[in-house]
C-alpha cells in the first residue's frame, strides 16, 4: 500500500474534529462575506454601522487561518519531528512519504475548500469573469508563503501545540520588535516592490528548506538555527550596510536615471509657497523634511508616481548621510508639469549636525510611469452594474432622516465595489449635481454645479506579501460632505455618472535631483505633523 | 558468522557528559544478549545510537550489516524496537493501532499478530491512552513481533511491570529467540539470567564486559580460604582477584578468572589452607562483586578472545 496514503488517511481519521472544524469555518467564509457588501443592497436607510452578521463575518475572516494554525499543528505533530521517543521513528517511515502525506493533508483539508470557497465567493460576488484558475492558484501560492509555509516549518520545529503556540508569539513579538527597531534606526527601508519581492523569496526559501531539512534529519537544532538565522542576516546587513544590499535589485527594477531615455524631469523647485519644511513625525527622535520637487516631461495619456526616496547629504565641512530608500505618500501625477512634496525622514540626531551648514543634497527618486489604457464611462446607475475589467459596483443614495429643526434631509451616494483581486491601476471618478437639499427626494433635481471626487483601486504593483483571503476587494466609497457640510452646504445626487480609467505599467525608473547650498528648514518647537503609513 | 550488532569505539558525549565511552561490542546472530548496568550507565544512550535516533560524536556501529547513521526506512522492516519510553500513538486503539502499522511490513504474519494478542491478552477495541503501563507494554512488543524482526532492540521493557505481565513478555520473547537476534537493557539481573545467552556490562559508559553467559558463570567463583592461623592479606594477590577480605583466619574472594587448574593453584598458593571453599555466584552476585571493585575482571572479553 502507497505509504504516503496510509499515512494520509489515518491523519484523515485522527484529525477529523479539526478538520471539521476548519471546513466548517470556511464554509462560513462562504456564508458571512457577503454581509459585507449587503448594508447598501438592502435598503435606502441610514448606515449605522457594521450589523451583526458583518461583524461575524470579520470574525469568521480572522478564525479561519486560526484553524488553519490548528490543523497544521495537530497534523505534523501527529508524527512529531522533534525528540527521541516518537513511536514511527524506529518504524519503516519513509520522510519524503512522510512529508509529502502532510503536503496531501494540507492540500486536501486547506488547499482544496479554499478553493472551493474561493469559487464560490467570487460567484457570489458576481465575479466569476474573475476568476481563472491561475489567478486563483496564485493566491494559493501567496497564502502558502505568509501563512501556510511558515506554520509548517513552526510546527515541524516544535514539541506540541503549546510550544508551538509560544514560537508563533515569540515570532511575533521578534516581528513587532523588528519593525519597532527599523523605525527608529530608519535603516530597514528597502523600496517597498523590492522589499515585497524579497521578504516572500526569503520566507518560501527558509521555511522550504528548514522544513525539508527537519523531515530528513529531524536535526532540530539546526532547522531551528536555519529559521532564526535567515532573517537575522538580512537585518544585519541592513544594518551594517543600509540600503546597500537592495541596490542591484533596486537598479534591475527601476532603470537607473542615466540609463533611462525618458523625457520625464525632476527638479528641486522652491517656490514662494511651496518652501521646504521641517516637522516632527511621529517616529520619536527623528525629524521630516519636505522638499518640494517639480516633476516635468509628463506625456499626454500618461501618469508618474514617486514612490520612494533615498537622499544623500553633505556638509562643506566633509560629512556625509546618507538614508535608505523611503516610501512617499502615493501621489499620481498626470498634468505635464506638477509639483509634489519628497518626505524625507532622518535621524534626529543628524538633523541637529547638519542643520546650520549649507548642504549638497542629492535625491534619488524612484518613479513608476503608467500610461492611460482604457477608460470605461457609466451614467444612469441606479442598479448593480458590471464594469469591464473592473468589477461590479452599485451606486446608492443613502438619505438620512428629516433634520427635527431644518427638515433637512442629508444625502449621500455611496459607491459600493467588488473588484477582481488584481485589477490594473485604476482610478473611479464620480462626478454629480450640487444644490442644497429639500425636504423629500422628489424635489432632488439635476440643478447645481458639477462636483467630482475620485478614488484609486488596484494596483500597478502585485504585491507578493498581500494575503488574499477573499479573491476580491471590497471597496465603499461615500461621495459625499454630508457629515461636515451644513444644510447649505449637502450634496444631492442626481444623474451620477462614474468613469473607470484603467492604466498600465509603462516603465520604472530612477531620477536624481541635486541641490546645492540647500538649508534644512528650521523645525519649530512643538511642530508635530502626524505621517501615516503611505 | 557476522554479529547481528557490532560496534567500534562509539561514543557520546552530551555536552561535558560522556554517556557512551568508546564501546566495541558485537552481539553474535541469534543470541539473547543482555545490556546491564546501573541507572544512568549508559544502556539507553547505546541503544539509541544503535536505532539512529541519536548520532554518535565517534565511532561506527552496524546492525544487520547497515551502518546505524544510515538507518532508516525499510531497515525498519527488519527491526523491532520497544522501549520503555516510547510514546505510542495514543489516540489509536489496540486493533487500530495494529491495522496501521501492518501495511508498513511486507512480511507482517496475521496469524502470528492474532496469536500475540491472544497471547497477551490484548483488547483490541481499547484507547492506547486508557492501558495500564504493562498492557502498553504488550501492545507494543505485539506490534513488534508480527512480522518477525532479525533483530528485537528492547530498552529495558520489563522495567516496573509486574511479575505476571513480565513472565509473559518474556515467555513470548523467548518464543521468538531461535529465529531472532535480541538485545535488551536491563538493570534487573535476575530477569535476564532466566534466558539471556550472552551478558555485557556497562559502568559510566564504559563497557566493562562482553561476553557468552556460561563463559562468565564459569569465570567467577566465589572462594573462602580457612587459614589455620590468622594471616594478614597478602601483599602481592592477583589482579584477578575482586573484593579480597581478611577476618581471623578466614580469607574471602571473588575469583574473576576461574580456571580448571584454580583450585590446585589456591592448594600451593595457601598450603596451611585448613580448607578452600570454591562456590559458583549468580549473576546478580557477580555484578555485585564487579560494580563494588569498580572495575572490570581483567580477563578479555568475548571480542578480544575472538580476536
Amino acid at each position: 500500500m502507497n505509504q504516503t496514503l496510509h499515512i494520509f488517511k489515518k491523519d484523515a481519521r485522527r484529525l477529523w474534529p479539526e478538520i471539521l472544524i476548519s471546513l466548517a469555518l470556511t464554509a462560513g467564509l462562504v456564508l458571512t462575506v457577503p454581509f459585507k457588501w449587503a448594508n447598501l443592497n438592502s435598503s435606502q436607510s441610514n448606515y449605522l454601522g457594521p450589523s451583526v452578521a458583518q461583524l461575524l463575518a470579520y470574525f469568521i475572516e480572522l478564525l479561519v487561518p486560526v484553524s488553519w494554525w490548528l490543523l497544521i499543528a495537530r497534523c505534523i505533530h501527529s508524527e512529531r519531528l522533534v525528540g527521541d521517543r516518537q513511536f514511527w521513528i524506529t518504524r519503516p517511515y519513509e520522510w519524503k512519504k512522510l512529508l509529502m502525506a502532510k503536503a496531501l493533508f494540507v492540500a486536501v483539508f486547506l488547499y482544496l475548500p479554499l478553493l472551493t470557497a474561493q469559487w464560490l465567493l467570487l460567484l457570489r460576488a458576481g465575479l466569476a469573469r474573475f476568476s481563472a484558475l491561475p489567478e486563483l492558484l496564485y493566491n494559493l501560492l501567496l497564502i502558502s508563503i505568509i501563512v501556510v509555509l511558515p506554520l509548517i516549518a513552526l510546527a515541524a520545529v516544535t514539541r506540541n501545540l503549546a510550544r508551538m503556540t509560544l514560537a508563533l508569539l515569540g515570532v511575533l513579538v521578534a516581528l513587532w520588535l523588528l519593525i519597532a527597531l527599523s523605525s527608529l534606526t530608519l535603516a530597514n527601508s528597502i523600496a517597498a516592490p523590492v522589499a515585497g519581492i524579497i521578504a516572500a523569496t526569503l520566507i518560501l526559501c527558509v521555511c522550504s528548506a528548514a522544513v525539508v531539512w527537519q523531515y530528513a534529519t529531524r536535526k532540530a537544532g539546526l532547522s531551528r538555527a536555519l529559521l532564526i538565522a535567515a532573517p537575522v542576516l538580512l537585518v544585519a546587513m541592513q544594518s551594517i550596510a543600509p540600503g546597500e544590499p537592495d541596490v542591484a535589485l533596486m537598479n534591475r527594477t527601476y532603470f537607473p536615471a542615466a540609463g533611462t531615455d525618458a523625457p520625464l524631469q525632476v527638479s528641486y523647485n522652491p517656490q514662494a509657497d511651496v518652501r521646504p519644511s521641517a516637522f516632527v513625525p511621529r517616529i520619536s527622535n527623528s525629524v521630516g523634511i519636505e522638499i518640494p520637487l517639480q516633476i516635468s516631461g509628463i506625456s499626454a495619456g500618461t501618469i508618474v508616481d514617486a514612490e520612494d526616496v533615498k537622499v544623500a547629504m553633505e556638509s562643506p565641512a566633509g560629512s556625509e548621510w546618507q538614508s535608505s530608500w523611503q516610501p512617499l505618500f502615493r501621489q499620481e501625477h498626470a498634468q505635464k508639469n506638477s509639483t509634489f512634496f519628497a518626505d524625507i525622514t532622518l535621524p534626529r540626531k543628524i538633523y541637529e549636525q547638519f542643520k546650520d551648514a549649507p548642504l549638497t543634497v542629492h535625491l534619488n527618486l524612484a518613479l513608476k510611469q503608467m500610461r492611460t489604457e482604457k477608460v470605461t464611462r457609466l451614467t444612469n446607475l441606479r442598479s448593480e452594474y458590471a464594469v469591464p475589467d473592473v468589477g461590479n459596483c452599485q451606486l446608492q443614495v443613502l438619505l438620512s432622516n428629516p433634520d427635527p429643526v431644518t427638515g433637512v434631509i442629508r444625502a449621500s451616494n455611496n459607491l459600493d465595489c467588488r473588484f477582481g483581486l488584481r485589477i490594473p491601476l485604476t482610478q473611479v471618478t464620480a462626478s454629480w449635481t450640487y444644490k442644497p437639499c429639500l425636504a423629500s427626494q422628489a424635489d432632488i433635481g439635476p440643478r447645481g454645479p458639477l462636483n467630482y471626487a475620485s478614488y484609486w483601486a488596484g494596483s500597478a504593483n502585485e504585491s507578493p506579501l498581500a494575503l488574499p483571503l477573499i479573491p476580491f476587494q471590497t471597496q465603499n466609497e461615500s461621495f459625499s460632505n454630508s457629515l461636515n457640510g451644513g444644510p447649505d452646504n449637502q450634496f444631492c445626487p442626481d444623474k451620477p455618472s462614474l468613469t473607470f480609467t484603467q492604466y498600465s505599467l509603462l516603465r520604472r525608473m530612477q531620477a536624481e535631483v541635486s541641490i546645492q547650498e540647500f538649508h534644512l528648514p528650521a523645525l519649530t518647537d512643538g511642530q508635530l505633523k502626524v505621517i501615516e503609513n503611505p | 558468522m557476522n554479529p547481528t550488532i557490532r560496534t567500534e569505539n562509539l561514543s557520546k558525549r552530551f555536552g561535558r557528559t560522556v554517556a557512551v565511552d568508546s564501546i566495541s561490542l558485537a552481539v553474535p546472530e541469534g543470541s539473547i544478549y543482555a545490556l546491564v548496568g546501573a541507572n544512568g550507565a549508559g544502556k539507553t544512550t547505546l541503544i539509541k545510537l544503535l536505532m539512529n535516533i541519536l548520532r554518535p560524536n565517534a565511532g561506527a556501529a552496524q546492525v544487520l550489516g547497515i551502518d546505524s547513521a544510515k538507518l532508516a526506512g525499510s531497515s525498519f522492516n527488519r527491526i523491532g524496537y520497544v522501549s520503555e519510553n516510547q510514546e505510542l500513538p495514543e489516540g489509536m486503539t489496540v486493533g487500530g493501532m495494529l491495522d496501521y502499522f501492518r501495511p508498513f511490513y511486507p512480511h507482517w504474519d496475521r496469524a502470528l499478530e492474532k496469536q500475540l494478542v491472544r497471547q497477551f491478552d490484548l483488547p483490541l477495541k481499547r484507547k492506547l491512552k486508557h492501558l495500564s503501563r504493562g498492557m502498553k507494554m504488550k501492545a507494543s512488543f505485539a506490534s513488534s513481533l508480527a512480522y518477525r524482526p532479525s533483530l528485537i532492540i528492547l530498552d529495558e521493557p520489563f522495567s516496573g511491570l509486574d511479575p505476571l505481565v513480565r513472565d509473559e513478555l518474556i515467555e513470548g520473547l523467548i518464543e521468538r529467540a531461535p529465529e531472532t537476534t535480541i538485545f535488551l537493557s536491563s538493570h534487573d539481573l535476575a530477569e535476564i539470567e532466566s534466558f539471556s545467552s550472552h551478558v555485557g556490562y556497562l559502568q559510566q559508559g564504559r563497557l566493562l564486559f562482553s561476553e557468552e553467559m556460561s563463559t562468565l558463570s564459569n569465570r567467577f567463583r566465589d572462594v573462602t580460604v580457612t587459614l589455620s592461623e590468622p594471616s594478614p592479606l597478602p601483599a602481592q594477590l592477583p589482579a584477578t582477584w575482586l573484593e579480597p577480605q581478611t577476618a581471623d583466619c578466614v580469607l574471602h574472594f571473588v575469583d574473576s578468572d576461574f580456571r580448571e587448574d584454580s583450585p590446585r593453584e589456591l592448594t600451593s598458593q595457601f598450603p596451611s589452607a585448613r580448607d578452600i571453599g570454591i562456590e559458583p555466584m549468580t549473576l546478580r552476585q557477580i555484578f555485585l562483586a564487579i560494580a563494588k571493585s569498580g572495575r572490570g575482571p581483567a580477563v578479555s572479553t568475548a571480542e578480544e578472545k575472538e580476536a
